[in-house]
C-alpha cells in the first residue's frame, strides 16, 4: 500500500528533512507515525500525498511509483487517498452535507452518486442527523467527523490523518480514534501522524517513530515512546 | 471543458462575482471605461473610414490637353491610350465648351462675367477615375508622360493628406486601444486574484480531494469572461444610445455644412460595435483571469 525505500528529502538545499527512510505499510494496516514536531512526520505524509517529491530513493503508493508520476496523474492518485487534517478544513458557508458532497462534486461524480454516498458516510461517522447544520454549529469533534466523512465519501483504500486529534480534548480524541479504528476494520488502510501519547499507548498498534528526520523505531505493537 | 460540468462552473463563477460584488462591480466599471474608449474609437474609425472611402471614390485625375491635340483623331487616340493604362477605371472627355458650361453653372448668378470673353480660355480635358485611389500619384505621373497631354491635376494634396490622416488616426487609435487593453487586463487579473484569495480554502480542499487542475481553473476563467461580457453589454448600451443622439443632432448638419459627408447610420454602427465589444470584452476577461491564475493559483 505504502512503500518507502531509502528516501531522502530536503526542503531546500542543505536543510535535510528526511534521511534514508525505509518502511512498508500493507493493505489493511493501522499505523501511527510518531515523533516530536519537526521530526519529519508531515514530510512523510506530503510524500505519500505527492505534495512533494523525494530527492532520492523510491516512494510507491497504491502500486504507483510517485517519483516518476506525471503532474496530471496526481489528482487521480489523490482520489484514492482520504486525508484528514488537524484544522478540519471545512467550508464555513456550506452545510455539513454540502461539505461532504463537495468532495464528490469536484471529482466530477454524478448527482446520483452524491445522493447515495453522502448519507452513507454521514451515518458512518455518526452525523446522520446533522447534515443540514453548518460547521460553526458543531463541536470540534463533530467537525472532525465531517472532515472524516468527506475523506471517506469516495471510498478510498487509504486514509491518512495529520494530527487528527490535535485540536480536540482527550475524550473526543478517543472517540475519533475509535472511529478510525472502526473504519480500519471495514478494510481501509489507516496511517495517523500524531504526537498524542495517550491515544497511541491505548491503541497499542503499529508505531513508526521518527527523530530529526530518521526512522528510529518500527514496532508492530508499540507505545508512543520507550523512555516515557 | 466537459459539458456536464458547465453548470457547476457557471454556478461557481456567479457565486464568485456575487460574493465579491463590490470588486466585481469595480472591475466591470473599469472594463466599461476601457471599452467605452475603445468603442468610441471604433465609431470614429468607422466614420473616418466611411468618409475616406467616399472621398477616395471621388478622387480623379484631370489631364489637360495641348491645343494641337484637340482634333477628333487625337482625342480618340488619347482616349484609347488612357483606357489602356493600368489601374484606370473610367475615362471621361470634357470638351472646351463643356468646361465653360460647367464654369457658368458653378458661378450661378455671376455667370455674366464669362460673357465678355472673346474666346473660350479653358482647355479640353480628360477626367480619369483610378481603380485604387492610393495609386493616384503613380497613375497621374504616367498620364503626364503621354503625348498630347499638357498637364495633369489630381488634387494631389487633398488626396495625400486625407490618406495620411486616416492612416495616422488608425495608428493612434490602435496604440490607445493596446494601451487601454493592457490596463483592463491588469484590472481583471487583479479582481480574479482577489477571488482566488478569498477562495484559497476551497481551492486547497479541491486539490486534496483530487480535483483536476482545469476543474479548479474553469470557474475563475468563466468569472473573468462574465465580467468582461457585463462590461461589454453596458458599454454597448451606452455607446448605442450616445451615438444615436449624436447621429440625430449632427448628421444632417454635417451633410449640409461640411463636405458632402454622411455619418454611418446607427443600425450599422451598432452591428459593428456589438461584435467588436463582446469579442473584446470576453477576450479581456479570459486573458485577464488566465494571467491571474498563472501567477496566483498554484495548482
Amino acid at each position: 500500500m505504502i512503500l518507502f525505500s531509502h528516501v531522502n528529502y530536503s526542503y531546500q538545499k542543505g536543510t535535510s528533512a528526511l534521511k534514508d527512510i525505509s518502511f512498508h505499510i500493507s493493505k489493511g494496516e493501522f499505523a501511527f507515525l510518531v515523533g516530536a514536531s519537526g521530526a519529519g512526520k508531515t514530510s512523510i505524509l506530503k510524500l505519500i500525498f505527492r505534495e512533494t517529491v523525494a530527492g532520492t530513493g523510491r516512494v510507491a503508493v497504491l502500486g504507483r511509483d510517485l517519483t516518476r508520476m506525471r503532474r496530471r496523474e496526481v489528482p487521480y492518485l489523490r482520489r484514492q487517498i482520504g486525508v484528514v487534517y488537524q484544522d478540519f478544513r471545512l467550508l464555513p458557508e456550506k452545510t455539513v452535507a454540502e461539505n461532504v458532497a463537495f468532495a464528490l462534486e469536484v471529482i466530477e461524480a454524478g448527482a446520483k452518486e452524491v445522493k447515495r454516498q453522502v448519507p452513507r458516510v454521514l451515518n458512518l461517522v455518526g452525523l446522520g442527523d446533522k447534515g443540514e447544520r453548518y460547521p460553526h454549529q458543531l463541536s470540534g469533534g463533530e467537525q472532525q467527523r465531517v472532515a472524516l466523512a468527506r475523506a471517506l465519501v469516495n471510498n478510498p483504500p487509504l486514509l491518512i490523518c495529520d494530527e487528527p486529534t490535535g485540536n480536540l480534548d482527550p475524550d473526543t480524541s478517543w472517540q475519533i480514534i475509535s472511529l478510525l479504528n472502526q473504519i480500519n476494520l471495514l478494510g481501509t488502510t489507516v496511517l495517523i501522524a500524531t504526537h498524542d501519547k495517550d491515544v497511541v499507548d491505548r491503541m497499542n498498534r503499529r508505531v513508526i517513530e521518527l527523530q530529526v528526520g530518521r526512522l528510529v523505531r518500527d514496532d508492530s505493537k508499540g507505545v508512543y515512546s520507550h523512555e516515557a | 471543458m466537459k459539458l456536464k460540468n458547465l453548470s457547476y462552473y457557471v454556478k461557481e463563477a456567479a457565486t464568485g462575482i456575487w460574493r465579491n460584488r463590490l470588486m466585481s462591480l469595480a472591475s466591470v466599471i473599469v472594463v466599461v471605461l476601457t471599452l467605452l474608449i475603445l468603442g468610441a474609437f471604433t465609431l470614429i474609425n468607422l466614420n473616418i473610414q466611411a468618409v475616406t472611402d467616399e472621398i477616395k471614390g471621388q478622387v480623379e485625375v484631370v489631364a489637360y490637353l495641348e491645343e494641337e491635340a484637340e482634333t477628333y483623331e487625337e482625342v480618340g487616340r488619347l482616349r484609347e491610350e488612357l483606357r489602356g493604362l493600368e489601374g484606370v477605371q473610367q475615362v471621361t472627355f470634357v470638351s472646351r465648351d463643356e468646361a465653360l458650361e460647367r464654369l457658368r453653372e458653378r458661378l450661378g448668378d455671376k455667370a455674366g462675367i464669362t460673357e465678355g470673353l472673346e474666346r473660350n480660355p479653358l482647355p479640353a480635358s480628360f477626367e480619369i477615375r483610378p481603380q485604387d485611389p492610393e495609386h493616384t500619384a503613380i497613375l497621374a505621373e504616367a498620364i503626364s508622360q503621354l503625348e498630347g497631354i499638357e498637364s495633369v491635376d489630381y488634387g494631389q494634396q487633398l488626396v495625400e493628406q486625407l490618406l495620411a490622416f486616416s492612416r495616422s488616426v488608425e495608428l493612434f487609435s490602435y496604440t490607445v486601444i493596446v494601451f487601454l487593453g493592457v490596463i483592463s487586463l491588469f484590472l481583471i487579473a487583479n479582481t480574479i486574484k482577489l477571488t482566488v484569495y478569498s477562495r484559497r480554502r476551497q481551492i486547497g480542499i479541491m486539490k486534496f480531494v483530487g480535483a483536476t487542475d482545469w476543474f479548479i481553473r474553469w470557474p475563475f476563467i468563466l468569472e473573468g469572461i462574465f465580467l468582461g461580457l457585463f462590461g461589454a453589454l453596458f458599454t454597448y448600451l451606452l455607446l448605442l444610445a450616445g451615438y444615436g443622439i449624436l447621429y440625430h443632432r449632427a448628421s444632417a448638419w454635417l451633410y449640409q455644412n461640411f463636405l458632402s459627408v454622411q455619418m454611418v447610420v446607427p443600425e450599422l454602427a451598432g452591428r459593428e460595435l456589438l461584435k467588436f465589444l463582446f469579442v473584446t470584452g470576453a477576450g479581456i476577461g479570459a486573458v485577464g483571469s488566465a494571467i491571474s491564475l498563472r501567477r496566483f493559483l498554484k495548482v
